[in-house]
Protein backbone atom coordinates (compact mmCIF):
# COMPACT_ATOMS: atom_id res chain seq x y z
CA UNK A 1 0.00 0.00 0.00
CA UNK A 2 1.34 3.33 -0.48
CA UNK A 3 0.38 6.24 0.51
CA UNK A 4 1.31 10.62 0.61
CA UNK A 5 1.81 11.98 3.87
CA UNK A 6 1.31 15.08 2.69
CA UNK A 7 3.29 18.51 3.75
CA UNK A 8 3.63 19.06 7.52
CA UNK A 9 6.40 20.89 9.24
CA UNK A 10 8.93 18.89 11.34
CA UNK A 11 10.84 20.09 13.42
CA UNK A 12 14.13 18.16 15.41
CA UNK A 13 16.05 20.13 17.96
CA UNK A 14 19.44 18.67 17.43
CA UNK A 15 19.61 18.31 13.84
CA UNK A 16 20.22 22.25 14.71
CA UNK A 17 23.60 21.11 15.36
CA UNK A 18 24.06 19.00 11.86
CA UNK A 19 23.34 21.44 10.26
CA UNK A 20 24.94 24.58 11.57
CA UNK A 21 28.11 21.76 11.43
CA UNK A 22 27.28 21.49 8.10
CA UNK A 23 26.91 25.46 6.85
CA UNK A 24 30.29 26.62 9.09
CA UNK A 25 32.34 23.30 7.43
CA UNK A 26 31.25 24.32 3.84
CA UNK A 27 31.99 28.08 5.23
CA UNK A 28 35.85 27.17 5.76
CA UNK A 29 36.33 24.89 3.16
CA UNK A 30 35.12 27.96 0.64
CA UNK A 31 37.48 30.37 2.59
CA UNK A 32 40.67 27.30 2.13
CA UNK A 33 39.88 27.19 -1.48
CA UNK A 34 40.07 30.73 -1.96
CA UNK A 35 36.38 31.31 -2.97
CA UNK A 36 36.16 33.85 -0.07
CA UNK A 37 36.94 35.55 3.64
CA UNK A 38 35.52 34.55 6.71
CA UNK A 39 33.78 37.77 8.51
CA UNK A 40 31.39 37.76 11.36
CA UNK A 41 28.78 38.08 8.43
CA UNK A 42 29.10 35.19 6.82
CA UNK A 43 29.83 32.99 9.96
CA UNK A 44 26.33 33.65 10.75
CA UNK A 45 24.86 33.29 7.47
CA UNK A 46 26.44 29.99 6.85
CA UNK A 47 25.77 29.12 10.36
CA UNK A 48 21.94 29.88 9.60
CA UNK A 49 21.68 28.37 6.02
CA UNK A 50 22.96 25.14 7.65
CA UNK A 51 20.07 25.41 10.47
CA UNK A 52 17.48 25.62 7.73
CA UNK A 53 18.58 23.12 5.92
CA UNK A 54 18.89 20.86 8.53
CA UNK A 55 15.21 21.53 9.98
CA UNK A 56 13.95 21.34 6.09
CA UNK A 57 15.17 18.21 4.98
CA UNK A 58 12.69 16.37 7.42
CA UNK A 59 9.65 18.07 6.17
CA UNK A 60 10.80 17.94 2.78
CA UNK A 61 10.94 14.05 3.67
CA UNK A 62 7.28 13.85 4.70
CA UNK A 63 6.56 14.36 1.28
CA UNK A 64 7.86 11.49 -0.19
CA UNK A 65 5.63 8.91 -0.49
CA UNK A 66 5.85 6.10 1.94
CA UNK A 67 5.39 2.62 1.74
CA UNK A 68 3.89 1.07 4.49
CA UNK A 69 3.60 -2.85 5.32
CA UNK A 70 0.49 -3.60 6.27
CA UNK A 71 0.87 -6.63 9.54
CA UNK A 72 -1.75 -9.04 9.34
CA UNK A 73 -3.86 -9.02 12.40
CA UNK A 74 -3.71 -11.96 14.79
CA UNK A 75 -6.88 -12.93 13.41
CA UNK A 76 -6.45 -12.94 10.82
CA UNK A 77 -3.76 -15.45 10.72
CA UNK A 78 -4.18 -18.99 9.58
CA UNK A 79 -3.80 -21.16 12.52
CA UNK A 80 -0.93 -23.47 13.56
CA UNK A 81 -0.76 -26.47 11.93
CA UNK A 82 -0.91 -29.78 14.08
CA UNK A 83 2.47 -31.90 14.55
CA UNK B 1 8.65 30.50 5.84
CA UNK B 2 8.58 31.34 2.19
CA UNK B 3 9.72 34.81 2.89
CA UNK B 4 12.44 34.04 5.33
CA UNK B 5 13.83 31.51 3.01
CA UNK B 6 13.90 34.03 0.24
CA UNK B 7 15.62 36.53 2.92
CA UNK B 8 17.82 34.27 3.69
CA UNK B 9 19.16 33.01 0.53
CA UNK B 10 19.43 37.01 -1.03
CA UNK B 11 22.11 37.95 1.95
CA UNK B 12 23.53 34.22 0.96
CA UNK B 13 24.39 35.71 -2.35
CA UNK B 14 25.67 39.21 -1.42
CA UNK B 15 27.39 38.07 1.32
CA UNK B 16 29.29 35.29 -1.03
CA UNK B 17 29.09 36.72 -4.48
CA UNK B 18 29.92 40.33 -3.22
CA UNK B 19 33.98 40.80 -2.47
CA UNK B 20 33.94 41.77 1.06
CA UNK B 21 37.40 43.77 0.81
CA UNK B 22 38.68 45.86 -1.90
CA UNK B 23 42.14 47.44 -1.74
CA UNK B 24 41.75 50.77 -0.68
CA UNK B 25 43.68 53.10 1.64
CA UNK B 26 42.50 55.54 3.99
CA UNK B 27 43.96 58.49 5.09
CA UNK B 28 47.03 60.52 3.84
CA UNK B 29 49.19 57.68 2.86
CA UNK B 30 50.33 55.03 0.34
CA UNK B 31 51.03 51.53 1.21
CA UNK B 32 52.50 48.35 -0.48
CA UNK B 33 51.80 44.79 1.10
CA UNK B 34 53.74 41.57 -0.85
CA UNK B 35 54.99 44.33 -3.36
CA UNK B 36 51.20 45.30 -4.60
CA UNK B 37 50.08 49.02 -3.74
CA UNK B 38 46.92 48.55 -1.92
CA UNK B 39 45.28 51.59 -4.19
CA UNK B 40 45.73 49.56 -7.20
CA UNK B 41 45.46 46.06 -6.27
CA UNK B 42 42.69 44.10 -4.90
CA UNK B 43 44.28 40.69 -4.16
CA UNK B 44 48.34 39.28 -3.96
CA UNK B 45 49.33 35.50 -3.98
CA UNK B 46 51.43 34.59 -1.91
CA UNK B 47 52.55 30.35 -1.65
CA UNK B 48 52.33 28.72 2.53
CA UNK B 49 55.37 29.78 4.84
CA UNK B 50 56.07 32.35 2.34
CA UNK B 51 57.14 36.32 4.51
CA UNK B 52 55.05 38.94 3.34
CA UNK B 53 56.66 42.82 2.88
CA UNK B 54 55.47 46.28 3.60
CA UNK B 55 55.71 49.85 2.80
CA UNK B 56 53.78 52.07 4.74
CA UNK B 57 54.48 56.17 3.28
CA UNK B 58 53.31 59.35 4.39
CA UNK B 59 53.89 62.94 4.01
CA UNK B 60 54.20 63.06 8.16
CA UNK B 61 56.74 60.79 10.24
CA UNK B 62 55.14 57.91 11.06
CA UNK B 63 54.71 57.23 15.36
CA UNK B 64 53.08 53.73 14.72
CA UNK B 65 52.41 50.70 13.02
CA UNK B 66 50.62 47.22 12.65
CA UNK B 67 49.37 44.36 10.72
CA UNK B 68 46.93 42.84 11.18
CA UNK B 69 45.81 39.11 9.76
CA UNK B 70 41.78 38.91 9.79
CA UNK B 71 39.86 35.60 9.72
CA UNK B 72 36.28 35.98 11.16
CA UNK B 73 36.07 37.40 14.26
CA UNK B 74 39.71 36.57 15.39
CA UNK B 75 42.76 38.98 14.05
CA UNK B 76 45.91 38.03 14.39
CA UNK B 77 49.11 40.60 14.88
CA UNK B 78 52.21 39.28 12.45
CA UNK B 79 53.78 42.63 12.47
CA UNK B 80 53.71 45.60 14.68
CA UNK B 81 55.93 49.01 16.01
CA UNK B 82 56.62 51.92 17.16
CA UNK B 83 59.24 54.32 15.63
CA UNK B 84 60.46 57.64 17.03
CA UNK B 85 63.06 58.67 14.35
CA UNK B 86 60.65 60.91 12.36
CA UNK B 87 61.47 58.74 9.30
CA UNK B 88 58.22 58.94 6.50
CA UNK B 89 58.65 55.66 5.78
CA UNK B 90 58.08 52.32 7.28
CA UNK B 91 58.93 49.11 5.80
CA UNK B 92 59.25 45.16 7.38
CA UNK B 93 58.73 41.98 6.51
CA UNK B 94 55.58 40.09 8.31
CA UNK B 95 55.99 36.05 8.84
CA UNK B 96 52.84 34.13 7.83
CA UNK B 97 54.33 31.11 8.60
CA UNK B 98 53.68 31.61 11.81
CA UNK B 99 49.95 31.50 11.11
CA UNK B 100 50.31 28.21 9.14
CA UNK B 101 48.07 26.74 11.48
CA UNK B 102 44.87 29.01 10.28
CA UNK B 103 45.65 26.67 6.78
CA UNK B 104 45.79 28.39 3.71
CA UNK B 105 43.04 30.69 1.06
CA UNK B 106 41.62 33.51 1.26
CA UNK B 107 42.38 36.23 3.72
CA UNK B 108 41.81 39.84 4.80
CA UNK B 109 44.98 41.41 5.47
CA UNK B 110 45.01 44.89 7.27
CA UNK B 111 47.07 47.97 8.29
CA UNK B 112 46.77 50.66 10.40
CA UNK B 113 49.89 53.47 10.35
CA UNK B 114 49.36 56.54 12.59
CA UNK B 115 51.36 59.86 12.24
CA UNK B 116 52.58 62.28 14.02
CA UNK B 117 50.32 64.70 13.69
CA UNK B 118 47.81 62.08 15.11
CA UNK B 119 46.00 61.01 11.80
CA UNK B 120 45.58 57.93 11.41
CA UNK B 121 45.87 55.42 8.16
CA UNK B 122 44.19 52.21 7.33
CA UNK B 123 44.21 49.58 4.24
CA UNK B 124 43.79 46.60 3.54
CA UNK B 125 43.77 43.98 0.35
CA UNK B 126 43.13 40.17 0.22
CA UNK B 127 45.69 37.81 0.10
CA UNK B 128 45.68 34.32 -1.40
CA UNK B 129 48.24 31.68 0.37
CA UNK B 130 48.06 28.78 -2.08
CA UNK B 131 48.59 25.82 -0.81
CA UNK B 132 46.45 22.41 -0.26
CA UNK B 133 43.76 22.71 2.22
CA UNK B 134 43.34 18.92 2.76
CA UNK B 135 46.69 18.84 3.94
CA UNK B 136 46.50 22.29 6.52
CA UNK B 137 44.89 21.35 10.22
CA UNK B 138 41.95 23.46 9.69
CA UNK B 139 40.92 22.59 5.93
CA UNK B 140 41.40 18.77 6.73
CA UNK B 141 39.41 19.02 9.96
CA UNK B 142 36.50 21.34 8.36
CA UNK B 143 36.32 18.92 5.01
CA UNK B 144 35.55 16.42 7.52
CA UNK B 145 33.01 17.95 8.80
CA UNK B 146 31.39 18.71 5.99
CA UNK B 147 31.71 15.23 4.82
CA UNK B 148 30.03 13.50 7.66
CA UNK B 149 27.59 16.25 8.34
CA UNK B 150 26.50 15.82 4.71
CA UNK B 151 26.34 12.34 5.04
CA UNK B 152 24.35 12.45 8.46
CA UNK B 153 21.51 14.92 6.90
CA UNK B 154 21.54 12.68 3.57
CA UNK B 155 20.93 9.47 6.22
CA UNK B 156 18.77 11.61 8.57
CA UNK B 157 16.50 12.68 5.02
CA UNK B 158 16.25 8.72 3.70
CA UNK B 159 15.31 8.09 7.74
CA UNK B 160 12.31 10.40 7.62
CA UNK B 161 11.44 9.75 4.34
CA UNK B 162 11.20 5.93 5.21
CA UNK B 163 13.79 4.41 2.55
CA UNK B 164 15.93 3.68 5.15
CA UNK B 165 16.09 2.08 8.93
CA UNK B 166 11.63 1.29 8.69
Amino acid sequence: MEETRGFHFVFRPWRILIGLLFGVGYMILLQQYGIMTISVGKLVMFGLLGIVIGIALPTLATLIPRRERKRPSAAAMPPEAPR
Amino acid sequence: MKGLLLGLGALFIMLVVIPTASAKVDGPCTAMIAGADLMLTDKVTVQAGDTVDYVFAADQPVVAYELQLLYGPYAATPSQGTSESGDKQISGTANLGDYAWLGVGLYEVKGNVELADGSMCAGSILVEVEGNPLTTAVGATAAAISGASTIGLILLFLKDAGVLFS
